[in-house]
């Protein structure tokens, strides 16, 4: 008979493969960022239009692709932490990772956003990303409610 | 979904169930809230960030560059500064690339101070862009009257202008470019005149052209003497290649 993988595996599983997607379009655009250069963006403007507008700075040194760098390293190192800590620790980990996963996702929305209505451009790098946050996010929520059942 | 929840934890924790549940809610609220309060707070930090980037006054850089030596080389791309000048600093841009404008208003002047106006550096100005020529038209529609460079700085200006959605139609370009024209002080019939008739496209078809022949993949782009330099670079990644190609030359 065919058996089912274990949930929580395949979950943690997929948040660190989707993560190190979400680093690689993060430290794509931090880097075009920083040398002050356009991303590419498969013909459009967009990108570019984007990257230079004010929002994509939040304060002086810290722009919005740097806090996906930091982002998606933070869901990377408390995914891979688990089974490494004892179990008062582990219980967090799961609501730390919704946490973080929350705040990348409320962040990525509030970015289409702009992009839909105020800049009126499309970056599909951060389509990209907000789309790979969006589904660790449903993970970290579907993680916790395995958590849920666990006796504290 | 709670009443699932209810069931299925009853298996597992029969007594403490209903006060472990209320902290699971309470603390996923929590979670949650402090996401989005942090969130509005970014966002509010991120909205805020120089809110001055709006057109600032179109004379300033202009006269300037009004005094040095400009015109049209041989092979049609504007200059300024003297055709004998030992070093060539090409830069490859467009008018609606957001770095170009960066670079144009921040660091062309410093160059243009620094070099040109010295007879170290002579600037000269090639058109890149793969989606249109019609600006770039009009900018050599004002060299034809001898003002491509204040053109071109208040054509950078006003690059929200021209992004921002105002533009729908032609009629609205065209209305655009003759305000830039009437800013620079330009003949404004004799600019419109140009401008309708195309007189330049070709000349731009052949700098875009040549850009591509050279491999420029993108903009903003700069020939410094030999030295290929991509991206609105620090000033002084401009300022060592155009000192080495001047050391070169002596």
């Amino acid at each position: 008979m065919h058996r089912k993988r274990r949930f929580v595996i395949s979950n943690s599983k997929a948040i660190v493969g989707l993560s190190l997607v979400g680093l690689a379009i993060a430290l794509y655009l931090a880097l075009n960022y920083a040398q002050d250069q356009a991303p590419y963006c498969a013909g459009s403007g967009g990108c570019e239009s984007v990257q230079t507008s004010k929002y994509a700075t939040i304060v002086d040194g810290l722009t919005v692709p740097l806090l996906g760098v930091i982002g998606y390293l933070l869901l990377l190192a408390l995914t891979l932490l688990r089974g490494r800590l004892d179990a008062q620790l582990e219980f967090y980990l799961p609501w730390l990772t919704y946490g973080a996963a929350s705040l990348g996702f409320f962040f990525s929305a509030y970015l289409t956003y702009l992009e839909a209505f105020v800049l009126q451009e499309w970056c599909y790098w951060c389509l990209g990303s907000a789309a790979v946050m969006t589904v660790i996010w449903a993970l970290s929520i579907a993680e916790l409610r395995q958590a849920w059942f666990e006796p504290a | 979904m709670a009443k699932k929840r209810r069931t299925r934890t009853t298996k597992v924790k029969p007594e403490p169930v209903e006060a472990s549940q209320n902290r699971q809610v309470l603390m996923i609220v929590g979670v949650t809230l402090v996401a989005v309060i942090v969130v509005g707070l970014l966002a509010f930090l991120s909205a805020q960030s120089d809110d001055d980037e709006t057109t600032t006054s179109p004379t300033e850089g202009g006269t300037v560059v009004e005094e040095i030596e400009t015109g049209i080389t041989e092979d049609g791309y504007p200059y300024q500064g003297s055709p004998d000048a030992p070093v060539k600093f090409i830069e490859y841009s467009d008018y609606l690339c957001g770095h170009c404008k960066d670079f144009a208003l921040e660091k062309e002047p410093k160059i243009v101070a620094d070099y040109v106006a010295t007879g170290q550096v002579q600037y000269i100005f090639h058109y890149y862009a793969l989606q249109q020529t019609l600006l770039a038209e009009a900018s050599h529609c004002a060299a034809d009257q001898g003002h491509f460079w204040a053109y071109h700085r208040v054509m950078f200006e006003n690059q929200g202008r021209i992004t921002s959605g105002e533009i729908e139609t032609l009629e609205d370009l065209e209305a655009m470019l003759v305000d830039f024209a009437d800013q620079v002080g330009l003949d404004v019939p004799a600019f419109r005149e140009c401008w309708s008739s195309h007189k330049h496209e070709q000349t731009i078809i052949n700098s875009i052209e040549s850009a591509q022949a050279v491999g420029v993949g993108g903009t903003p782009a700069f020939f410094i003497h030999d030295e290929f330099v991509v991206g609105n670079q620090p000033y002084d990644v401009f300022q060592q290649a155009i000192e080495e190609a001047l050391a070169e030359g002596e």
